[in-house]
């Protein structure tokens, strides 16, 4: 018997929306009966033309409307003579009256020149998922930012915004350049090589474009997070983030790395507004290493080439010589500063416009950005239009229609190859432009020919002038999400609130990536394969999101109780396409579509599909607001998985009691307004980033003598799971004074297990490069976090100052490790120049860097007995120097024992000093010391808010503490190993015997003087005045006369200063492989000024 | 009316977590790709991943260490300056194990499409009536010559590598393989060959894939050439003469060697070679190594010591061509064609012309012009020549009066085509059984310059030596008087060391003896 009733209830659920309007037409058919009157304004008895005047039944709902004619007269067929009437026009107070049987109705209309003002104390209320529930009764970790703390400040996507405001949120920057996203990390990394970065939820939809993971159409990179791109920052109105997993455990199987809800500015109630603002911004990128000039540079290269075999033929290149009789002399006699030749003052234009209004039944706001970024490096161009529209309509006090409909088209021009990093290469003795014998600039732009003998990696250096201006690297991405929602309550919500709600919401993303080299710009020939090259890729994915929930809060007698119920199905279902093409060697520079007819180098397509399902079940129950309790269940599948393990199950659970509010506590309530302690306890996952994993797939192999030929393409993954996280944190909320001071307080303890990892090696015996997901390991993290507001607590008069301040630390340590893993990941030294060994411990933190001990320059080349400088001998422990039996001293080697199948290199004078740490007489895997972590200590930000009449003036300071980067930048510019340009820092070079330096000889291409060791690892931690605002508002009192409801102004400092030990340009270096910081020269942080006016009418 | 909201949700709840319905929702096959479960139904599978096992061979991957493994290291290479620094680590001696050429992966990429293939292609006679037994034999003797070509490279590289039969299909199955010992993988070689040899196709009916596919001639030249590498010399010559025998396989005339052989490829001698095609797979490694006409200075080049200029009649002092056979008053090759065709002199270097270009055109003034291909070429595996000088070796070494005879005769079929000035080369002037050992050592230089033999060739010598010495000799003739150990100090150090990578994705892969870590300095 219920079997049969459950299907049938439900299809009654489900059917009763699409039924409303069916039913409608139905009550149409009763017998029509005319209601007629004149609607007249109560100043002047004037008719008022074009008022509405609608019929609405019992529940609010409107029956039928009309509006008056040119003599203020209506007629409307009414459906109830018991129904109400309801007159209004803009600019006069609506009336609402009951028609009590009468036929006709006349209204007399009041202008509404006056609103007063009305305060409404309420209660904070924090919701999310379709469930709200006070702010004071929320037990999981939260912290929530009001856009207005960003607001006027030039930020091109949310996480610059958010960078610094949300303890223990972890933000870095990529790079400097226009659109290169950023990493972020709630609580510190919880994956090994699987994603780090938190889900984004925009508006209660999961954000994150599924399918732009799968359809990789760029090249892989790290810059998915670039698609928060595609949010204007001026749209939102907040952003919450949910940092333990009792709050993120509602999204299950996405929730692992933590959740960034951000909810978008809707409209409100009243007449038309209109918002414009406009903001200009001027970059300029800071000053980065001095490098040498042409000839500091040419005289380092003849000593480089000179020192390694002392033979002076060596030195005899013809691009170092200054030789007349060079038939190329006049190209390498220049002395370009590359630098600033790719560098440029950049700037930004954005436009922002908004139309919102509504009345009691509809509301909207439509807006639109327009956003033009100049980058800091020629060549480089951003341009965004971003719109979106809100509209709300409610049918009746029950049922209410919202869509929503988001659109960006954004077209990023970006460099071909990393520009600035080619300057810091490229020698600075060629010009950009290729030189006559007479050394005069011709048009064409210079490369070093192929046939040069320098080192390769600097003669094919590209030009990086020809590069900006000849290459195209364009990416475009158009990406539309319509959404349309719908809540309905089931019964009266004066009796109680039983709320139907759902949404279907569609994430169309397309993106376009082009680009072109033309042979100008390299020095490769016509039809090399990487010239007049020209690559086309596009994909497409769709994305659909539906979401049916059901929520009842139940009023009870007594009030000191509250409950809500809440459940949901989430379907996701999304598919993609992707299609590339690559030529070369097209017949022209200027025909750059690579389906001409040239040389086909690659042509590619993916399709993907992905489904998944989540069911949730939440419930609250407080207590006079005093003690709370919310727990949740997420049971998720996804067809990531294969049979048996496509389920998974999410609890989550958190309690809060307000010791405050305790009757115990009422004497110090004057000055404590709020103690409350909340722990809670929740687990989530994390999925593999790919598709299809459960299957052997057979997929394409080009062909062989016309043969269609198809492969293996991956291995079957029989044991794969979803990585768990299990969180604890503790958490208390302190509210002094009023709640003018505000602080929250959490600790936490994080457990990964089934750590996700990616491309794990397996023996190349197999086929197959290694696995391409693995679960193996098991990962802490702990760490606290500390918040404080600070609400006016400066105030004298017109002047006030808030405060904010964040800080927050953790710890992780890897527990355990697959065998397989470890011995990947340990792998050996390689005995090379340059490189750090990579070692991953259990019980150690994850990101460690590992290798030598700098100790300087060896002064002399020789030992003599009791000398005081340093030379190339052997010590013991004690720091004698270790002799032979003939009582000669041993000398240093590097790998004397020839590991890794590598030559000994025997140390001479003006060599680096590694610190032997066996007194083994040789530079080996042996004396590799761990050097530290790119974790920081602690991180956070600070900073006031001034107030004083209509000034404002605010200021953020950011920083991190305690974390390590390799600067890379620096190790490749102090070398002196290749070709390669230098730091002027190589000037103080050992040049002969006994000469006291840290910077050892130039070797090109010889020796071991870059091993990795502490000489390049360099403390990160650093404090940014990020941002400095003046803020001025135009009084209303001056703004009435000329029309306008609102304007202000604004002056913005952007990366004011930067406090650091870091020697490198920026000390804000994101997270590599392994979570190490490795700086590699990418673009650095700007420095901004802006300038920005905002009015409204 | 409570209850019965109350009784609703709770329904609504308890809805949401009947799953059972979802799993089948739930489960979507990937597009564009085709899963295990829905392959191997019939012919067209068999023959597509059969395709992949000679795909995978023209990988870039592959060609360079063919070219790398088989000569980069013996005399016959210098780099020309702008090698990659991987390559000039070899040509220095300093082998390591990060050194990308120590890696093995892409030639047992070709070995699990083979095993696939192996493993699943009997099953399709069951399921496809036009996949008939007899295209079973013939697919299988495909799969199982590729297979083992791969690992006769391996083995010649590496020595010991694991012997792998095993389709990869899941994570269950144990990757930490072991190595097995050389003669371990060539006996079974052996017996697999010897097993598919009359299973292979004769003819496919068509010029490109008698030379692009495996044929009975393939198989067979693998296995003398593997007998040969054994030292099994009765038996390789049994597998010569069976290749011989086959007469439309004839050497290309005198005047048409390199059109036919090297630029027009699938020539009449060609026994298997690798096809490429513009429009399909380019190789980028002969194009880059040995140059093109966008890049005609290639990447390597042949030692001024061993090269021999024949417009002035300049031999360096260790070129096998203009040879003097010692004791006689005999040279060897003055007007040798292959001395002109195989590389050029542009700039004082001796750059490779072999694969690079289209053919010399001389004038009736006599100016030699060089034009470049920008096509690209095939890769020839086995040629006739090769079987002739294999046999050639074989009889060498066993060296009775008659073998010698034989041996000097075989070496005349491919000397005379390319000295069609010189008289033939007279038996009566290589007095003893060393002098024609030499002789056949020389003419496999000769003939086979750049084609990815010669290493192999000398390691053969040296094995048979039992030392590096002679081996030594001959690759330290390249060094332009710097000296330096370009050899091998000893007979291990003729291999190539295991991967780093592979060493550590596999606990159970020890490295080759020569590179362990115990070994010291001094045994360089």
């Amino acid at each position: 018997m219920k079997k049969t009733m459950k299907p049938k209830r439900a299809a009654w659920m489900l059917l009763l929306v699409s039924l409303m309007a069916v039913s409608l037409q139905a009550q149409n058919s009763g017998p029509a009966i005319l209601v007629q009157g004149n609607v007249t304004s109560s100043n002047d008895g004037t008719e008022i033309i074009g008022a509405s005047v609608c019929e609405f039944d019992v529940n609010n709902r409107v029956v039928s409307s009309t509006a008056t004619d040119v003599n203020g007269h209506y007629v409307l067929k009414v459906k109830d003579l018991n129904n109400s009437l309801n007159v209004r026009y803009t600019g006069f107070s609506p009336i609402t009256r009951k028609m009590s049987g009468q036929k006709v109705q006349n209204f007399t209309m009041r202008e509404n020149t006056m609103i007063a003002e009305v305060v409404i104390k309420g209660v904070k209320k924090r919701s999310e998922g379709g469930y709200s529930i006070p702010q004071r009764e929320v037990g999981s970790a939260m912290q929530t930012l009001d856009a207005k703390e960003f607001e006027g400040l030039q930020v091109s996507s949310v996480d610059e915004a958010l960078q610094g405001r949300i303890a223990g949120l972890d933000i870095v920057a990529n790079s400097g350049d226009p659109g290169s996203g950023s990493s972020m990390r709630v609580r510190g990394a919880t994956s090994i090589t699987g994603s780090n970065e938190p889900l984004i939820v925009l508006n209660g939809i999961p954000y994150t474009a599924e399918g732009a993971k799968n359809i990789d159409y760029a090249n892989a990179n790290t810059e998915q997070y670039a698609n928060m791109l595609s949010i204007n920052p001026d749209d939102i109105l907040e952003i919450t983030v949910l940092k333990d997993a009792a709050a993120s455990a509602i999204w299950g199987s996405k929730g692992a790395n933590g959740v960034l809800m951000i909810t978008t500015k809707k409209g409100v109630m009243g007449k038309v507004k209109l918002d414009y603002s406009y903001r200009k911004t001027f970059t300029k990128q800071p000053k980065g290493l001095n490098m040498l000039n042409g000839g500091d540079f040419t005289m380092l290269m003849k000593q480089a080439y000179l020192n390694p075999h002392s033979n002076d033929a060596a030195t005899n290149v013809d691009e170092y010589n200054y030789d007349k009789n060079f038939v190329d002399y006049e190209n390498f006699n220049n002395n370009t500063d590359w630098v600033s030749e790719v560098s440029q003052l950049g700037g930004i234009d954005d436009q922002y416009l908004t139309v919102s209004g509504g009345g009691e039944r509809a509301l909207y706001r439509v807006s639109i950005g327009v956003f033009d970024q100049k980058g800091t490096i020629i060549g480089q161009n951003l341009k965004r239009l971003s719109s979106r529209a809100y509209l709300e309509y409610s049918v009746s006090d029950r049922i209410k229609f919202i869509a929503e409909f988001a659109l960006t088209n954004s077209d990023n021009f970006k460099n071909y190859e990393n520009l600035l990093d080619i300057a810091y290469k490229k020698m600075p003795n060629v010009g950009v432009y290729a030189q006559d014998s007479l050394g005069r600039n011709s048009n064409i732009y210079y490369n070093i020919s192929r046939s040069s003998f320098l080192d390769p990696a600097q003669r094919d250096l590209k030009n990086p002038v020809a590069l900006a201006y000849l290459a195209q690297n364009e990416a475009k991405s158009f990406r539309i999400l319509p959404t349309l929602r719908l809540n309905y309550d089931l019964i009266d919500p004066k009796i109680a609130t039983l709320r139907y709600s759902m949404y279907v919401s569609f994430d169309i993303n397309d993106g376009v990536n082009t680009s072109f080299l033309p042979q100008e710009a390299s020095n490769s020939n016509w039809p090399s394969n990487s010239v007049n090259r020209s690559t086309y890729a596009n994909g497409e994915t769709l994305t659909i999101y539906s979401e049916q929930n059901l929520s009842w809060v139940p009023k009870f007698e007594n009030e000191d109780h509250s409950f809500q119920l809440y459940g949901s199905v989430q379907i996701q279902s999304g598919s993609g396409t992707g299609q590339g093409i690559a030529s070369f060697s097209l017949p022209s520079s200027y025909a750059t579509d690579p389906s001409m007819s040239a040389y086909l180098d690659a042509a590619s397509s993916v399709h993907y599909r992905s489904r998944s399902i989540g069911f949730l079940g939440r419930a609250h129950y407080s207590y006079k607001s005093r003690y709370s309790i919310d727990g949740s269940i997420r049971r998720d599948g996804t067809t990531k998985f294969g049979p048996g393990r496509m389920f998974g199950d999410f609890p989550g659970i958190n309690c809060r009691w307000n010791i405050s509010d305790e009757p115990f506590m009422s004497e110090t309530k004057s000055w404590l307004s709020m103690l409350s302690v909340r722990p809670s306890w929740g687990i989530s996952g994390n999925e593999p980033g790919a598709e299809g994993l459960q299957y052997m797939r057979y997929g394409s192999y080009g062909s062989y003598l016309g043969t269609p030929a198809m492969r293996p393409v991956s291995l079957r993954l029989n044991g794969l799971k979803w990585e768990t996280t299990q969180m604890f944190n503790y958490g208390m909320d302190l509210g002094l004074l009023n709640d003018t001071y505000t602080i929250d307080l959490n600790f936490y303890h994080k457990n990964t297990s089934d750590l996700l990892f990616k491309n794990v090696g397996t023996s190349a015996a197999s086929g197959f490069n290694g696995m391409p997901w693995f679960n193996g390991g098991v990962m802490n993290n702990d760490g606290w976090e500390l918040n404080l507001y600070a609400n006016q607590f400066i105030k004298v008069g017109k002047f006030s100052v808030d405060f904010r301040f964040n800080l927050s630390n953790y710890k992780n340590t890897l527990i355990q490790l697959d065998q397989r893993l470890l011995d990947s990941y340990n792998g050996k030294f390689d005995y090379l120049n340059g490189s750090y060994l990579t070692r991953v411990q259990e019980n150690n933190s994850f990101g460690s860097i590992y290798g030598f001990r700098y100790k300087g320059v060896y002064q002399f080349d020789d030992y003599v007995e009791g000398m005081t400088g340093t030379a190339p001998v052997a010590h013991d422990e004690f720091g004698h120097v270790v002799t032979d039996q003939a009582g000669k001293p041993k000398p240093m080697w590097f790998n004397y024992y020839a590991k890794e199948g590598g030559l000994p290199y025997k140390f001479r004078g003006g060599d680096a000093i590694y610190e032997d740490i066996n007194h083994d007489g040789s530079i080996d895997e042996l004396d590799i010391v761990y050097l530290g972590n790119s974790n920081p200590k602690v991180n956070g930000g600070f900073g006031p808010t001034f107030r004083y009449k209509n000034f404002n003036c605010n200021m953020f300071f950011v920083f991190r503490y305690g974390n390590k980067i390799i600067n890379a930048a620096r190790m490749n510019a102090e070398n002196m190993f290749t070709d390669n340009n230098q730091s002027i820092a190589v000037n103080w070079r050992w040049r002969k015997d006994g000469d006291v330096t840290n910077m050892p000889r130039a070797l090109h291409d010889y020796g071991y003087n870059w091993l990795g060791s502490d000489r390049y690892v360099e403390d990160g931690s650093f404090l940014r005045f990020k941002y400095l605002q003046f803020a001025y508002s135009i009084p209303p009192t001056i703004l009435k006369p000329i029309g306008l409801k609102k304007a202000s102004a604004y002056v913005n400092f952007n990366n004011v200063a930067v406090w650091t030990k870091y020697t490198g340009v920026d000390p804000e270096v994101g997270y590599g492989s392994l979570n190490i910081s490795t700086d590699n020269n990418a673009t650095p942080r700007s420095k901004d000024v802006t300038i920005g006016l905002s009015i409204g009418l | 009316m409570i209850k019965k909201i109350i009784y609703t949700v709770l329904l609504l709840v308890g809805l949401l977590f009947a799953t059972t319905g979802c799993t089948a929702w739930l489960t979507i096959k990937p597009e564009g790709e085709v899963v295990l479960e829905d392959f191997w139904q019939s012919e067209s599978s068999v023959e597509s991943v059969l395709a992949s096992c000679y795909r995978g061979l023209t990988e870039d991957d592959c060609i360079s260490r063919m070219i790398v493994w088989g000569e980069l290291r013996s005399d016959n290479m210098i780099s020309s300056g702008i090698a990659s620094t991987d390559m000039k680590k070899i040509l220095d001696g300093d082998i390591t194990s990060s050194n990308s050429f120590s890696s093995w992966a892409s030639f047992y990429s070709v070995i699990n499409y083979c095993n696939t293939v192996l493993y699943y292609a009997p099953s399709v006679v069951s399921r496809d009536l036009n996949f008939t037994q007899g295209d079973l034999r013939r697919v299988q003797a495909e799969a199982k010559t590729i297979r083992a070509l791969c690992y006769f490279y391996l083995v010649r590289a590496f020595k010991e590598v694991p012997y792998v039969t095993i389709a990869s299909v899941d994570d269950n199955q144990n990757y930490n393989f072991v190595k097995s010992t050389e003669d371990v993988v060539l006996d079974s070689l052996v017996i697999d060959l010897n097993a598919v040899r009359n299973w292979a196709s004769n003819d496919f009916g068509n010029g490109a894939m008698n030379k692009g596919k495996i044929t009975r001639n393939a198989v067979n030249t693998l296995l003398a050439d593997i007998y040969l590498w054994k030292n099994d010399y009765t038996n390789c010559i049994t597998a010569c003469d069976r290749v011989l025998a086959d007469t439309t396989l004839k050497l290309e005339a005198e005047d048409v060697v390199y059109p036919m052989v090297f630029s027009a490829g699938n020539s009449t001698e060609s026994i298997f070679e690798l096809q490429f095609n513009d429009n399909v797979q380019v190789n980028n490694t002969v194009r880059s190594l040995y140059g093109s006409s966008d890049f005609e200075l290639g990447a390597l080049s042949f030692p001024a010591t061993l090269a021999f200029n024949t417009n002035d009649k300049v031999a360096g002092l260790y070129s096998p061509f203009a040879y003097k056979v010692p004791s006689t008053t005999v040279v060897e090759g003055l007007d040798d064609v292959r001395a002109k065709d195989s590389y050029y002199l542009y700039g004082g270097k001796y750059y490779i012309y072999k694969y690079a270009g289209y053919g010399r055109i001389v004038t009736n003034s006599g100016v030699t012009t060089y034009t470049f291909r920008n096509t690209t070429p095939n890769w020839i595996i086995y040629r006739k020549s090769d079987v002739i000088l294999m046999k050639a070796e074989a009889l060498a070494q066993l060296g009775s009066t008659a073998e010698l005879k034989e041996a000097v005769d075989l070496v005349n079929l491919t000397y005379t085509r390319s000295n069609v000035l010189d008289a033939p080369l007279d038996v009566a002037n290589y007095i003893s059984k060393e002098e024609v050992q030499k002789l056949v050592l020389r003419e496999r230089q000769r003939e086979f310059l750049f084609e990815g033999k010669r290493w192999f060739d000398l390691v053969r010598l040296a094995r048979r030596d039992g030392t590096t010495t002679n081996m030594n000799m001959y690759v330290e003739t390249k060094a332009s008087g710097a000296g330096g150990s370009l050899g091998a100090p000893v007979l291990n150090a003729m291999y190539m060391p295991v991967n780093k990578a592979e060493l550590e994705a596999n606990p159970y892969m020890t490295q080759n003896p020569f590179y362990e870590e115990s070994g010291s300095s001094s045994t360089r």
